[in-house]
């Protein structure tokens, strides 16, 4: 369970956030967020799902890293073997969220059930003098904006929806030793109602940008191949790399 | 002009606008060459704005004529409904309960392939009801649960579903989804006169403020006032109060006690010694009425055991009074006009069969529509009588709820367990039940309006007395049974883990709409 705070000089003052290059507080994880900037990235690695947030029946987009709940296939090695860290993933336990009081205003909060919240090891939150630190002010401006994307994507996902674009599907991973995983519950995009599109649609996608992201989400069901893949490279794996 | 292309709906609660929308879909108002749908209703005359329980039929409509769920559940401040329980039917208040389900889903309990009635009545289940061993959503109803979650698409379920909604904002939902999405006309005048050709097909109807309306073909949603039906045809009207007793009902809404108290998932039908008291939650209050026999308890009588019934919230709350026509008219379609609604007829709300009579009406109507005056009479007489058999046996199964219970406590009961009371066919049924029982072979047409898992529900919910042992060896297929009925508890089990409460899921889906996908 989670217990973010807004940041407060005098509640965190002494408080700094540990690096963890395993990312392990994701290592359960089946699905993992994303937002419309990150598709490109994510898209090379992960198949890009949208799921429906249990809570509200709300379509969020993701990157589906297991081939069932509780699992990250990725999550066993330092910086996950290369493959895209998601923005969320990375800079946990910090987050940027709308304030109870007024939705329009953000405030910076850190997870203080986190391990990574500590006052022993790390970058300091604020300085002796209680202002926020060099490094925090970096992040906060980095924090304030992937806020604003998560907005767009949110959008995004609506205009996907309105023009029908997003259907159900089944994902198959055929793992090395030929076993064959169906993976549902999950959505994409459409591929035939996306070639069907009026002129006027499809355009519409070019100019609000959206053109490559949808494509991006297409294509990415092809990364099923790398989730196969790293159920192979998981027990192939050297002591090395590997995360507890 | 024997061509037929211009609908007129005259009157705009449940029925009219139910009517209009069907209609204007599926005969593609919104086309060049579809037929227009126009509806005109009294600025005057109200609806009557009492009708809250629906049937899982009306759900395959609103989707077919293209409503948005969440919208509709939202401004209709609509909840799910998963079925009926009926209190106090078997044998009156005393100190066992005496309650029974008659839930929409069979999902286990498919009879017509495999019953689990006979295996249930040779003991299979021990002491456990017959709802509670064969119906998963009898569970999840004494739960409280919802048959589906926010993720679940909309118009899809876990179980099978209905709703319970405000008939008033249903009315003006449907309305505006007929006028802004199907190309609806919509025109507010009093119907002053209707005029007829040589033939008696009307030609056009006169109104107070608008001229003259033509059109070719005519719906009677006029309630009871009838106005073409009887007004013009006399369409002759069967009473059937010498079977069914109850011809008044009062009827009060009642606020929850608190903003987030629990919703009931079905209707909850309580008998009385002269009627029985519906309870139906929506998000924001509850309905509740008495329906009772004017021929044995006083109006005054009849508001007294309703506000018992409803309790101290209800005390200050103006109760509403209402009359009952009862009956049904074995010509509902007469010349070029068909009666759908209160004008078409009315047995009483124990199973909520009027919007679904109105539904199953103006669906066959689109489906059968003549655009040509030649081919009236055969779509005509099919109507009909398919019509007359959905009422008849309408009125039998209501009076099954009241012809097998045990109670004899009041005159009321003894005189409504009469046979005298009983139509011939239900006897007939009955005398067979006792040695046998239903099958998929006790219903011979398709369009029934009640089918074998809603006979054996009430048949045995009453506690029935259908004797098997003559003929135990006939039922062979234990262990087959044995799966199946295990099969409903486990089932029941995942399923009340899983799902949200009513409550829950109704604020859930204010909150955020219900996806179509």
């Amino acid at each position: 369970m989670t217990n973010y705070q807004a940041l407060n000089s005098r509640r965190h003052a002494s408080i700094k956030i540990a690096k963890d290059p395993c990312y392990s507080h994701a290592g359960s994880r089946q699905l993992l967020p994303i937002s419309i900037d990150e598709v490109a990235l994510a898209s090379a690695h992960y198949p890009i799902v949208f799921v429906k947030h249990p809570d509200t029946g709300r379509f969020v987009m993701a990157a589906l890293v297991g081939l069932q709940s509780g699992e990250n296939l990725f999550g066993g090695s330092v910086g996950w073997g290369g493959a895209y860290i998601p923005f969320e993933v990375r800079n946990y336990p910090l987050m940027a969220l709308a304030s109870e009081h007024d939705a329009e205003q953000l405030v910076v909060c850190v997870d203080e059930d986190s391990e990574l919240s500590g006052s022993e090891q790390g970058q300091a939150l604020f300085t002796e003098e209680g202002d926020p630190s060099a490094w925090l002010n970096q992040l906060i401006s980095a924090l304030t904006q992937h806020h604003q994307r998560r907005r767009q994507t949110e959008q995004a996902i609506e205009q996907m929806l309105a023009l029908d674009l997003l259907t159900a599907r089944t994902l198959t991973v055929q793992s090395e030793g030929g076993q064959e995983h169906a993976l549902s519950g999950f959505y994409g995009i459409d591929e035939q109602k996306l070639n069907q599109l009026g002129s006027a649609d499809f355009v519409a996608l070019r100019d609000k940008g959206l053109l490559a992201v949808v494509y991006a989400i297409l294509l990415s069901s092809l990364q099923v191949a790398s989730l196969a893949r790293q159920i192979s490279n998981k027990a192939a794996q050297g002591a090395d790399n590997v995360c507890n | 002009m024997s061509a037929i292309n211009r609908i007129l709906v005259v009157g705009g609660g449940t029925a009219g606008w139910l009517s209009a929308a069907v209609l204007a879909k599926e005969l593609n108002a919104n086309e060049p060459g579809g037929v227009s749908v126009t509806l005109v209703e009294s600025p005057d005359v109200p609806i009557l704005g009492v009708g809250e329980g629906t049937w899982p039929t009306l759900r395959a409509t609103l989707s077919r004529i293209g409503v948005d769920e969440g919208e509709f559940m939202r401004e209709c401040e609509a909840t799910f409904k998963q079925g009926g329980e009926f209190v106090n039917w078997v044998s009156g208040p005393g100190v066992k309960k005496d309650s029974y389900y008659h839930p929409f889903s069979v999902v286990f309990n498919q009879s017509y392939e495999f019953s689990l009635a006979p295996y249930w009545l040779l003991g299979e289940s021990g002491d456990l009801p017959y709802d509670r061993s064969v119906s998963v959503q009898s569970l999840l109803c004494d739960a409280g649960v919802a048959p589906k979650k926010i993720t679940t698409p909309a118009f899809v379920g876990l179980q099978e579903y209905a709703y319970h909604l405000n008939a008033n904002k249903f009315a003006d939902f449907l309305r505006r989804h007929c006028v802004e999405k199907l190309n609806v006309k919509h025109l507010v005048a009093n119907v002053t006169r209707v005029d007829q050709d040589e033939s008696d097909w009307i030609t056009v109807v006169n109104t107070d403020r608008l001229g003259e309306l033509e059109a070719d073909f005519f719906i009677d949603c006029s309630g009871s006032r009838s106005l073409i039906i009887e007004g013009v045809f006399a369409s002759p009207w069967r009473d059937i109060r010498d079977i069914i007793f109850n011809d008044r009902a009062v009827a009060l809404q009642v606020p929850y006690e608190t903003a987030d108290a629990p919703i009931a998932t079905h209707t909850i039908a309580t008998a009385h010694g002269s009627g029985w008291t519906w309870d139906i939650g929506l998000q924001h209050r509850r309905g509740v009425g008495h329906v009772y026999s004017s021929d044995y308890i006083s109006d005054d009588e009849a508001e007294s055991v309703l506000r018992d019934y409803a309790g101290p919230q209800a005390r200050d709350i103006p109760a509403r009074r209402l009359a009952m026509r009862l009956g049904y008219r074995e010509q509902g379609w007469c010349g070029n006009c068909v009666a759908i609604g209160m004008s078409a007829g009315f047995v009483e709300p124990l199973e909520a069969s009027a919007i679904f009579l109105s539904d199953a009406a103006v669906r066959m109507l689109a489906d059968q529509f003549p655009r040509h005056r030649d081919s009236v009479a055969p779509a005509r007489n099919k109507f009909n009588r398919l019509m007359a058999m959905r009422w008849a046996r309408s009125v039998e199964f209501i009076k099954l709820h009241y012809c097998i219970s045990r109670r004899r406590d009041t005159p009321y009961w003894i005189d409504n367990c009469d046979f005298a009371s009983v139509p011939e066919p239900l006897i007939e049924r009955l005398e067979h039940w006792r040695m046998h029982p239903p099958s998929k072979f006790d219903f011979e047409s398709a369009f029934e309006p009640f089918v074998l898992d809603s006979y054996l529900f009430v048949l045995y919910g009453m506690q029935f007395p259908t004797q098997l042992h003559h003929n135990r060896s006939a039922y062979g297929r234990n262990q087959l049974a044995r799966e199946r009925l295990q099969a409903v508890a486990e089932s029941a089990r995942k399923l009340l883990h899983e799902l949200p409460t009513q409550r829950t899921l109704v604020d859930r889906i204010c909150r955020y709409g219900m996806s179509s996908i």
